[in-house]
Formats: structure tokens, sequence, C-alpha cells
């Protein structure tokens, strides 16, 4: 087991790095010239010798290889540079907005992994009845729906219209808990949406699958009541390939959280990186995929070990 | 069977929740605001209540009387990176959002002219080469320290000094008196004065502050003179401003507070604005503004960019180069039904490189008017027809109504014989674009200009001039050089005003150098219960923000966020 996971780790490293050249190249190849777009107009203010030693302090005369190189020097040393747009290093940035994503997307993790195997459950268990074709309608709108487009139909109609929320932001919870809890309510539905509902149906297939085994009718046959058939019996298997999507969904939620966070206005690393790339704002924008690949890699890992755990067959193979 | 019965009731069921819920929220356009009273001057009509002894771009203050109270919401969409120290680095969004703490030397009145602010007056001494300015008695900074002689003198010495390029042809600065200090220049700018209203020049903060804080520090917390004074600032959030009791104009300001609220996208700010959430919006598209002025509420506009179409001309062999093509291609615009179309209004048409009001504009220019017999006449004698029609690529910076306008300049470029393909791209796109030249292809031109003169001449130097950054593939005219050397050389306002026309003649008449088609103006929209708030009258840097009250203060609109009291990154 522990050798597996150190193998883990390894590969995740190198996903990191190719993440990081990735991106690195992508933002390179678009149009723009970060220091100008965050100058503005204000850049006919400068003379042409000032722009470039902004230019060099930022790194963007040198070749593009050298820049990476010096970059990845620097996220070693753990120096993650300097953001033209915000003028403040991009570690500060990200201290400043990674809580308020994590904030958002625990919550929409928590929501969805309780709703949606739930929901699954009810669907399989009621299968055929009102209850499963409801469940399922709704798990096919939950995919198919934008995540942005529902999160401004619900901003309208619950902030402007209704007026029973707040349009926009985000308040820590130390400084005003009830208006934290206010304004997370839209964004929190509108990310957990899509994780509900593919785990809805993820949770239903495998109940499905896990109901026609024959331990499960031996239990059926000795006279146990629904209850204990389903949680005893069912849910443990039915749940193994739920954890492995529940692992799936922080990369979903972290890519969701750009557009909530955009939509609704949430000062967090989402947002940050929407801008980021609308500025070319190249450092903040490498930092916060470098973070976000971690954050994604890291999960995963612990995915399997949680997988491993839940089914002893997987435990016992890594001997 | 039985499972589609129970389908159907769902169904039914969800649609009367749905319908019940859309009437519910279908109530009448909810007043802005906070709902509170249509503005009035009852409560306040017995009143004496102090008028601002400033003049500032939006013009003299409206007939009504301006009641106490209340915090104005502005949401942007552009965080600042240094409000506090103008010496150092500036973004675009600094500029805008600095004024309510901090004052200069001079402001800025309608006409774009400069007038006394921090200084009551100056004396120009064109023999001896300097400005003595008279500075206002009884100010003090935020921290309580007193605004003089030498503090204006440490934070002139600063822009000199720093970062960018302003005061330059200041050689020194004297403290004559504690409240006159004397510059000497290496040459008089005509524009010298003006500048120090600008956006870049001239603000003044505390020195105290300065060396207490720290240089970081002072970047997001303002120590200025200005009616308010730095509450806090949430990174990415919001930044708020507060009365100054201590301001040297007593009496003002009228608000209690200035919000600035930061909203990234558009939809979430006009709802949060419809919502009554805000009482002023940064940057309104152009049918949410029409949407709104029919509701009553106030559109600034401020003239911010002059568009136009420039194109490769250093390529012999490439159409544009051509002086009778240029000339065909902006005959061939109908320029007012495209504009005013698209825009509603919110924009103009001109042809020139000025709107009509503007200082530059020559009402002695021939133009292009639309005119597409004369625009195929012109392109036939280069090749050009309908039937052997110019295929060309048009880099422009995309939007909605900008990609209709160009769909409809396609249109009419298209009947006489060019084949547009457009590439809308987006800002950074376009911008590397027009800095690096666009080879064999017609590229958008933006000339910044709104409305202040110095502003022209700054932006002429910038994407017209021998030495400029942008458009390198233009190929400037003889006639044109001379004209511009005599701009730089003109010696008064007046002189340079008319500078400026003549060279507008050569641009357009004579060269033809560049096609313009649009004044691109910023919109900011203001709620009925916001008054005499100048922000976005005729620049968004330069506006008197002590003028600013509201009408129904007692209900100010849902604070978001509890208190905040961090400052990002220090």
């Amino acid at each position: 087991m522990t050798s597996y996971i150190l193998r883990r780790l390894f590969l995740g490293i190198i996903v990191l790095f190719i993440a990081t050249i990735l991106v690195f190249v992508m933002m390179h190849m678009l149009p723009g010239d970060p220091l100008l777009l965050y100058l503005g107009e204000q850049y006919l203010n400068y003379e042409p010798e000032q722009l470039e030693v902004m230019r060099a302090e930022y790194g963007l005369d040198k070749p593009t290889i050298v820049q990476y190189f010096d970059w990845v020097g620097g996220v070693i040393q753990g120096d993650l540079g300097s953001s033209i747009n915000y003028q403040m290093p991009v570690s500060t940035m990200i201290k400043q907005r990674l809580p308020v994503t994590l904030n958002l997307a625990v919550l929409a993790l928590i929501v969805s992994s309780i709703l949606g195997p739930s929901f699954g459950i009810i669907a399989a268990i009621r299968r055929g009845r009102w209850q499963d074709t409801t469940v399922s309608v709704l798990a096919n709108l939950g995919i198919t729906l934008p995540v942005f487009w529902v999160g401004i139909v619900l901003m309208y109609l619950f902030a402007y219209k209704l007026r029973w929320l707040p349009t926009f932001g985000y308040t820590s919870p130390a400084d005003d808990f009830s208006m934290h809890v206010k304004m997370l309510i839209l964004p929190v539905l509108c990310l957990s949406m899509f994780g509900t509902a593919s785990q809805t149906r993820q949770a239903r297939s495998s109940m499905l699958e896990v109901a026609h085994q024959d331990y499960i009718r031996t239990a059926w046959s000795k006279g146990l009541k629904e209850r204990v058939v389903v949680l005893r019996h069912m849910l443990k298997n039915g749940l193994i390939p739920v954890i492995t999507t529940m692992g799936m969904q922080v990369s979903f939620l972290f890519g969701g959280a750009v557009l909530v966070e955009k939509v609704f206005n949430i000062p967090g690393i989402g947002r940050m990186l929407a801008e980021g790339v609308t500025s070319r704002d190249y450092q903040v924008v490498q930092g916060g995929v470098v973070l976000m690949a971690l954050i994604i890699v890291l999960t995963n890992i612990l995915v399997d070990i949680a997988y491993a755990w839940v089914d002893p067959r997987i435990r016992h193979s890594y001997r | 069977m039985k499972s589609r019965r129970w389908l159907l009731v769902l169904g039914c069921l969800l649609g009367v929740v749905l319908l019940a819920v859309m009437a519910v929220g279908c109530e009448e356009e909810a007043t802005p605001g906070g709902g509170g009273d249509e503005g009035t001057a009852t409560t306040a009509a017995a009143v004496e209540v102090p008028r601002s002894v400033l003049e500032g771009p939006q013009g003299p203050p409206s007939d009504d009387v301006p009641q106490y109270g209340g915090t104005l919401v502005l949401l942007h969409n552009r965080v600042p990176t240094n409000i506090g120290a103008f010496f150092m680095k500036t973004g675009f969004a600094d500029v805008q959002q600095c004024r309510y703490a901090l004052e200069g030397l001079t402001g800025l009145n309608s006409k774009g002219d400069p007038i006394p602010q921090l200084a009551t007056s100056w004396d120009v001494d064109d023999v001896a080469n300097t400005i003595t300015f008279h500075l206002r008695e009884g100010v003090t900074f935020h921290d309580g320290t007193l605004f003089d002689a030498e503090a204006a003198k440490w934070n002139l010495d600063m822009y000199r000094n720093g970062e960018k390029k302003d005061l330059q042809d200041v050689v020194s600065i004297e403290v004559v008196d504690s409240l006159t200090v004397k510059l000497t220049m290496s040459k008089i700018d005509v524009n010298f004065i003006q500048s120090l209203s600008s956006s870049s020049a001239g603000k003044m903060i505390s020195p105290t502050a300065y060396e207490t804080l720290g240089a970081e520090a002072i970047k997001l917390h303002p120590v200025g003179t200005g009616p308010f004074e730095f509450e806090s600032y949430e990174p990415n959030v919001a930044l708020k401003y507060k009365k100054f009791e201590g301001y040297w104009q007593e009496g003002l300001p009228y608000l209690d507070g200035v919000e600035i609220r930061y909203v990234a996208d558009g939809v979430a700010a006009l709802t949060a604005y419809k919502a009554g959430e805000a009482q002023a919006l940064y940057d309104v598209g152009v049918t949410d503004a029409a949407e709104l002025e029919a509701l009553g509420h106030t559109i600034s506009t401020r003239v911010m960019t002059i568009w136009g179409i420039a194109g490769d001309m250093k390529s012999s062999s490439f159409p544009y180069s051509k002086l009778e093509v240029r000339q065909g291609l902006s005959y061939a615009l109908d320029r007012e039904t495209a504009v005013l179309g698209v825009y509603e209004g919110f924009n103009l048409p001109t042809d020139q490189l000025a709107g009509e009001n503007m200082q530059a504009w020559n009402s002695a220019i021939t133009g292009y008017p639309y005119d597409p017999v004369k625009a195929k006449e012109l392109l036939a004698k280069n090749g050009i027809t309908p039937e052997t029609p110019w295929k060309i690529t048009m880099t422009y910076i995309s939007g909605p109504l900008e990609d209709d306008l160009w769909a409809m300049f396609q249109e009419d470029l298209r009947e006489v014989g060019i084949e547009l393909t457009l590439n809308g791209t987006d800002y950074a796109g376009w911008q590397q674009k027009a800095m690096n030249g666009a080879k064999n292809e017609l590229v958008n031109f933006a000339f910044s200009y709104n409305g202040i003169e110095m502003q022209y001449s700054t932006s002429l130097v910038g994407n017209l001039s021998p030495d400029r950054a942008w458009y390198p593939d233009l190929v400037l005219s003889d006639a044109f050089d001379a004209a511009y050397e005599a701009v730089m050389a003109a010696t008064t306002r007046e002189d340079r005003e008319l500078a400026y026309q003549a060279l507008n003649k050569i641009i357009i008449d004579d060269d033809c150098c560049v096609v313009p088609f649009l004044v691109l103006r910023n919109r900011v929209a203001k709620s009925p219960d916001v008054h005499d708030y100048g922000f976005a009258e005729l620049t968004t840097a330069e506006f008197l923000p002590e003028t600013a009250w509201l009408s129904g203060a007692a209900n100010p609109p849902t604070t978001l966020g509890g208190a905040v009291t961090s400052v990002s990154g220090n």
C-alpha cells in the first residue's frame, strides 16, 4: 500500500509538471501584453525606457523558455511570482482567495455527497415509480443545464425579483455568519448541481446492480426489513463507484468554481484564474493552475486510499 | 402506465409552483436606491446648506437643496492597485477611484480648463520660466497634518523622481513661504497646469503618512485632503471611504461615505444595481443603459476613444497604401446608420479624430460623408470592384454590439468591392496587433481622447507621432510631421488647439491615413436618488465628490458583508 501511494505521488508530480508546461505555453500563445493591459491608457505617461524597466521587473523581456524555468525555480523555493494586474505576490493572492474557494467547494461537495447518493438510492429502490422518474429527470437536467445560466436565473429570481437573498458577494463567516450563509446559498446550489446529478445517476445505477446480487436476494428471503437490506447490505458495495466519482467531483468543483465565482462575484481562486486569463497575468494563472492541479491530484490519491479501505479486495491486492 | 400518470400529476404540480413563484416575482420594478423617498427638498428647505467653492467637470450643481447622510455605493469592474501614491505605478482603475480621498493643486472645469483646487492661484513667468503656486490656507490631511508648501514640494519632488515621466520639465522646486511654492521649469509647456489635475501628476498625499505607513501600504491606504478618508479595503470585494470631518470645506461632504464594490460580471452588476444594492454602476452596456434611462436613471457618458480603421501603408503592393483606396473605404462607410443604429445614440459617428464638441474638431474638414458611388469610383481606379473584390482581414475589438457594427460595415464595404473577413478579438489580442503592426491587414484604430486637451496631445504622441509605439505601419506625410511639430511648439492653449485642428485636417482630408468612424463613450448609470455626482461626466479621474448627495438617505441600500479592516497584501 505504501509503495502504491508513493508511486501515485510520483505520478502526481509528473502530472503537475505537464500541466504547468501546457498552461504556460497556452498562455504565452495568447496575444496581448500583460503590462500594457494593466497600464491601459496610463502607459502614455511612461517613457519607453521606463516601460522596459518594468518589463524586466516581471521577467517579460526574457525568452519564454527562460521565463518558464525561472518560474519553476521560484516555485520550488515557494515563490509563485508576482501579479502584474494586482501588483502583489501570487502567493498572497492565493492565501486570500483559497479559503473562499475551499469554503464554497467543500460546502458544494457536502451537499452533492449527501443529496446525490440519497436521491440515487431512492430512485433505485423505487425503480419504475414516480420517485424514480422524477429523480432521473431532475438528474438529467442537472447534468445538462449550464451552471452559469442556472446561476443567473437563480440570481434573477431570488435576488432581484423576490429579494430573498443578496445578488452577489462573499462575507467571511467570522465577520457575519448569517450574511455568509445567505450569500453562499445560491452559489453552493449552483456548484453542487452537476455533482448531485452525476452522483444521483451513478448511485442509482450501482445500487440497481447490487440489488440483483445473490446475497441481496438472500437477505430479502430472510425477511429482513427494507431499511436493513439497503443500509447494511446494499449500501457499502453500491457506494464504491460513487466514492470514485466523488473524487472526480473535486476537479468539476474547481472548474465550476471559475464560473460560479464569476457570476456571483466571489473573490476566490476561480475568479482569480478567469481574470488572470483575460488580463494575461501569466503568473497568476500558472500559480492558480498549479494549486488546483495539486489539490486534484492529492484528492484523487485520497480517493484511491478510501476506495481500498472500503473494498477489502482492493486493499489485499496491494500486498 | 401508473408511473406515466404520476409523472403527469407531478408535472402539473411543478407547473403550478412555477407559476406561483413567477407571479410573486412579477412585482412592479423595484424603486432603486433602497426604495427611499423621492428626492425632495422639503425637509432641508429651511436650512442653508453649504456648497462647494470649487468648480468641477460636471458643471454647476442642481438647484435642489442637498440632503445629508447616506452611503453612495458604486459598482465597478476593476480593482485598484495604487490609489494612494500616484508617483508610483498606477493602473487604469486607480485613477478612477482615488479622487474621493485625494485632491490636486488644480482641478478641471466642464471645458477641461485647469482651475484652482489646493492651489488658489498661480503665476506663470514665461521669461524666468517659473510657475508660482499660491496654496489654500487651512487645509489638513486626513491624518491631521497640515497641507502647506513643504508638503506640496515633497509631493512634487516625488513625482519628479517617480516611476513615470511626470514633471520632467521641472528643474527645481522652492518653498517661498508656508503657502507659496515656486517651480523653475526648463520650458513652460502649455499643458503643464492642466496635467497637474490629471490622473497622473499632482495628487497630494501626506508625507507623514507615507513615512509612517510605508511605500507599499500607502498604495491602498490613501491619505489626502479630500472630502472622504479611507476606511477599509477588502481585496476584490469593496473599497470604503468615510466622510472626513476635518475637510477644509466646512459642512461638506453631504454623504456619510462612498463604497466601491467590485463586480467582475456585468450581469451580476446590473442585477445588483436594479435590485437597489447600489446607486451607481460603472460601464453599463448600451442596451441596459437604454432600459435604465427609460426607468428614470441618469446615464452619464464620457468620451473615451475615437475608433477608426488603420492599415499597412508601408507595403506598396497593399491597397491600403494608396490614398484613393483609403478615401474610397471612408466614403463607403455609412457611419450614421451603423453607429446610431447599433448604439442607440450612446456612441456617436464621426469622420474626424474628434467629436463635434471637442477642441480638435475642425468644421473646415470636408471628410468623407457616406457616398458609395464615389467610393466605387475611387476603388475602381485601383482595380477594386464588386466583381474583382479586395479581400482583407479586419481585426477589431469584439463585443456583442461591435460584432453587429462590423457586420453592417462589412455589408457597406461589400457593396463597393471590399470583402472583409472579420477577426473579432479581445482587447489584449487587438492591442498586440495594433502595437506590432498588422501586416497586410486592417486593424481597429483607437485614439484615446476624453475631451481633455492634454489627453489629446498625449494620445497624439503615443499613436501618431514619429516616435509612436502603436500602428507602426502607418506612413505619415511630411505635411503631417510639420503640423505635428507645430502642435508641440505651440506656446498657448489657443495656438495648440488651432494646431490640433490643422493636424486633424491633414490626417483626414489630405492624407486620410486613418478612417475614423466612432466616438466611443463610457457609460455610468446613476439612480434617481443620486444627485450632483460628477463621476464620469468629462473624465472619471476628475470630479467633485463633495457635491454628491442622496435623496432618501434614510433608506440606504443593503450593506453586503461585515466589517472589514484589513488591507490587502500588508
